[in-house]
């Protein structure tokens, strides 16, 4: 494990790579692209988890925190969806570099997997997507953020209503610019798929994934669509549900990309 | 200021970001900043204040530094059997020796929210080089008005009783999920249940910790948010375990009452890293009154 920071100067990330163990002579390596604000908090511990066990299956995985997040240089004010876009790019010619692969799988939920659309469709080298719950309406995804907000406001019997016009969701900001790059976020709409495997893993079946899912098929990719009721990591958990994880998912996604590059 | 990716710890599974401040030799004279895991949470803390806090401390020239505790954020998991309990102040001890070597710290100041706070107390109390430790929320012993202050706000809000009765409040949900067992229990009976490595101290092993901190001359900063009952127990409870020692030129109570445990809403934010910054600042003074090392940001 070596963590450290890349990327630009001006703009350092933070990542950790996980060298594999084993010398399985993998094809691909994996980054992996987190969901932003608490959503990646709340996640945090199940990618980490799933990087260990992508990791036991013989891939090299990079962690890596967008600018602006996590441990990555930059104010939590200053990210932009196209700035965190550039990230995953980033993070794929670094993950190249330390693990000596050419081709990349980019592993991404909810915001982290509609990155991932929006970064492969650029590359040639990311041959694999795995989309976990993506965002595919990025103005549904503030109205739900907002509406989040203002309930845990009520919850915890505060003022949520900013006095000086600026929108904050659940423990941090949403500037204007970030919550109008969010809104014109639309997989529907996104740039077309290069890669050639995709699976996309739901934890519920709703008309939007199934949408979404005929909607991967025009592309010419070879499309897998998975299922599975599992704890969603990205939401709040209470009590004795903190820091579960949801293994049946993280096995689902670690055995979809074992058998493709065995 | 510059940030560093660190793997540290006798078995190098430790991950660690420092924050340097951007002139080196005014750190060297001030205490090192360690700032301690909260509960599960990764170490960019709540809302990544833990960040901010760093970045703002090393503005001020001081060297911070966050780290995640074996098992918890990117830190693997311990392979030798040790408690939580007792690898927490092990680590949090390694830390203090990874700054020494590296930037020939003599002092530090720990700060945790929560359980960050808790182990802060520990580390502190072992170790001769703590010097301060901003403790956020700490240790409580509930008091029959532990429910009241938990949900007063609830209860003297409209828009909670609106939301009761239009079925929408997680009141029900916890009753419909059967949580009323776990709400009737003391919150240090549940925390003990879920984590069996995590020991609250008695009143009086509470007492005897601290009334050490202080006779030693560590400075400790009480910062309670309206959202923890710690702060409606403090008086019961701080000020009574401490005694004649609660007029120590050491200690400071701070309150941020309007804010939450998690200092969700920013202005909040801004509140405690304010608050924390200024107090690092004037315990530095105090243990280098001639020195003029820091500065003003």
């Amino acid at each position: 494990m070596k963590p450290f920071y890349f990327g630009t100067p001006e703009k350092p990330l933070f990542g950790v790579f996980h060298p594999s163990p084993q010398k399985l002579n993998r094809k691909l390596g994996v980054v992996i692209c987190n969901p932003i604000g608490q959503e990646h908090i709340r996640a945090h511990r199940a990618l980490r988890l799933l990087a260990a066990r992508l990791n036991q299956a013989g891939f090299h995985v990079l962690r890596f925190d967008y600018y602006g997040c996590g441990d990555s240089a930059g104010e939590s004010e200053e990210g932009t969806l196209e700035q965190w876009r550039q990230d995953v790019e980033h993070a794929v010619v670094e993950l190249k570099k330390n693990a000596r692969v050419s081709q990349v799988a980019l592993l991404g939920l909810r915001l982290g997997a509609s990155l991932s659309w929006l970064a492969g469709s650029q590359r040639e080298d990311v041959t694999c997507l795995m989309l976990w719950e993506p965002v595919i309406s990025g103005a549904h995804y503030v109205q739900r953020l907002l509406a989040h907000h203002e309930q845990w406001g009520i919850d915890a019997g505060l003022q949520t209503k900013s006095t000086n016009g600026d929108l904050e969701v659940l423990g941090f900001p949403l500037p204007s610019t970030l919550r109008q790059s969010l809104a014109r976020l639309n997989l529907f709409a996104a740039p077309a798929l290069r890669a050639k495997r995709v699976i996309l893993l739901v934890n519920e079946e709703k008309p939007e994934t199934l949408e979404l899912r005929a909607h991967l098929a025009q592309f010419g990719s070879a499309i897998d669509y998975q299922q599975i009721n599992g704890l969603r990591v990205w939401a709040k958990q209470a009590g004795a549900d903190k820091g579960m994880v949801p293994v049946q998912i993280l096995q689902a996604l670690v055995a979809w990309l074992s058998q493709l590059d065995s | 200021m510059k940030e560093k990716a660190l793997l540290f710890g006798k078995t190098r599974s430790l991950v660690g970001v420092l924050t340097d401040p951007e002139h080196a030799d005014s750190a060297a004279k001030a205490p090192g900043v360690i700032i301690l895991n909260s509960g599960l949470l990764p170490k960019i803390g709540p809302n990544r204040l833990h960040v901010r806090i760093a970045r703002r401390l090393a503005a001020a020239g001081f060297v911070a530094m966050r780290f995640d505790f074996s098992g918890i954020g990117d830190s693997l998991p311990r392979k030798d059997g040790m408690t939580f309990a007792r690898s927490a102040i092990v680590e949090t001890q390694e830390a203090m020796d990874l700054l020494a070597n590296a930037r020939g710290l003599e002092h530090f100041i720990l700060m945790g929210i929560c359980s960050g706070a808790d182990n802060s107390v520990r580390v502190a109390y072992e170790d001769a080089r703590v010097a301060g430790a901003a403790l956020i929320d700490s240790y409580a012993f509930p008091t029959p008005q532990y429910f009241w202050y938990s949900y007063r706000k609830r209860l003297l809000n409209v828009r909670s009783w609106g939301n009761l009765l239009a079925g929408k409040s997680d009141l029900l949900a916890k009753i419909r999920k059967g949580r009323a067992t776990q709400m009737r229990q003391r919150p240090a009976e549940q925390n003990e249940r879920l984590n069996p490595d995590w020991h609250m101290p008695t009143q009086a092993e509470l007492a005897k910790t601290l009334h050490a901190l202080l006779e030693r001359g560590t400075d400790l900063l009480f910062l309670y948010s309206g959202g923890s009952p710690a702060y409606f127990n403090y008086l019961t409870n701080l000020k009574g375990l401490l005694g004649t020692l609660q007029d120590s030129p050491h200690l400071r109570l701070e309150f941020l009452l309007d804010s939450d445990h998690g200092f969700t809403l920013l202005h909040h934010q801004k509140m405690l890293v304010d608050t924390i910054t200024a107090w690092v600042k004037s315990v530095a003074r105090s243990r280098q009154p001639n020195e003029n090392v820091l500065s003003t940001a």
